[in-house]
């Protein structure tokens, strides 16, 4: 089975959850395969500006949206991508309330998942699940959140997330995407010509 | 690191001496430091100072190390699991939370101890939130 992730680059929340999903897949020794397409878009749906993800499987049907593509993603692939059902909260609750960028209100956000993992090392029982991945996700593409880990203000968060992000899977999911933003870039700058790209 | 725990055949409590430390991932200079500093901490178990000392390193820590679990998260549990059925308040929930996390962790994954005898974690008890200092 191949299906394919669209995914847009100059989305104003990167779907990193699915790009990490996609790297658990394509790691796995499953049958299963993702292919990946990094497009230069703020969204993969000209109807809705807030689609940052698209995935289209093999008989033509189309799924939109960060956590229904994750939810999806989740059926497609349950050996690698773990207990989507039992996820499926915890995608919701990332997607809407983790992707805040007001900290006031992102910080009772934040409380509640501080809680949550005080006695967890991971979002549900003793291993890595679709709902770390989405989380995780959605905490990597919030731009708030990279001080607030970095000082520990939610101690339980910061160590979770950096555990994860020690994880291969993680990393290279986010190493693969930098580079294929780079290359978005380069060949927008060769098209532009040089002129147009030193304006600033 | 985190599918190493999946793939990991749990080990019974009464084999853990005997576990080779090349079943674990190798261990950097840092990480072997603080796994000796673990271990020697856990002899002496008792001592409030050594329990606090446990718990404050497993704060921003998922395992003895920080991300990879090593031998020494199996020698430490070998001594901490006792003591750690003995805190019941909620007093005593809250100020070893890290440990107990940790506990429940090992207790799940690497270490195979008879439901009857797991520690008794309730995951969502309310403890109030740690603020850093």
């Amino acid at each position: 089975m191949v299906v394919t992730l669209t995914v847009a680059a100059k989305a104003p929340l990167v779907p990193y959850g699915s790009l990490i999903a996609t790297e658990f897949v394509n790691r796995s020794n499953g049958d299963g395969k993702i292919d990946l397409q990094v497009v230069d878009q703020k969204s993969v749906d000209s109807a809705d500006a807030n689609s940052a993800s698209k995935l289209t499987t093999s008989d033509g049907k189309e799924i939109k949206g960060e956590a229904d593509v994750l939810k999806e993603l989740g059926k497609l692939f349950p050996d690698v991508l773990q207990e989507v059902s039992k996820s499926q909260d915890l995608i919701d609750t990332a997607q809407n309330n983790l992707s805040i960028k007001n900290f006031k209100e992102l910080a009772t956000h934040l409380e509640k998942l501080d809680a949550h993992l005080n006695f967890r090392s991971f979002m549900l029982f003793h291993k890595c699940t679709v709902a770390d991945i989405a989380v995780w996700g959605v905490l990597r593409a919030n731009a708030l959140m990279g001080s607030i880990i970095k000082n520990e203000v939610y101690v339980n968060v910061s160590r979770w997330y950096n555990f994860l992000a020690a994880d291969e899977r993680f990393d290279a999911a986010i190493q693969n995407f930098t580079k294929s933003l780079a290359e978005l870039k380069k060949s927008e700058k060769l098209s532009k010509g040089k002129k147009e790209s030193h304006k600033a | 690191m985190s599918d190493f725990i999946e793939k990991f055949s749990s080990i019974s409590l009464n084999d853990i001496k005997n576990v080779p430390e090349s079943d674990f991932p190798e261990l950097t200079a840092e990480e072997k430091a603080l796994a000796s500093q673990a271990v020697t901490y856990s002899n002496r178990i008792e001592d409030a100072d050594s329990i606090s000392n446990l718990n404050d390193s497993l704060r921003n820590k998922t395992f003895i190390v920080g991300n990879k679990p090593s031998k020494a998260d199996l020698l430490v549990f070998e001594k901490v699991f006792k003591v750690a059925s003995k805190w019941s308040s909620v007093e005593d929930v809250s100020k070893h939370r890290h440990i107990i996390r940790w506990v429940d962790l090992i207790q799940n994954t690497l270490v195979n101890v008879p439901e009857s005898e797991k520690l008794k974690v309730s995951l969502d008890i309310e403890v109030p939130r740690e603020i850093k200092e």
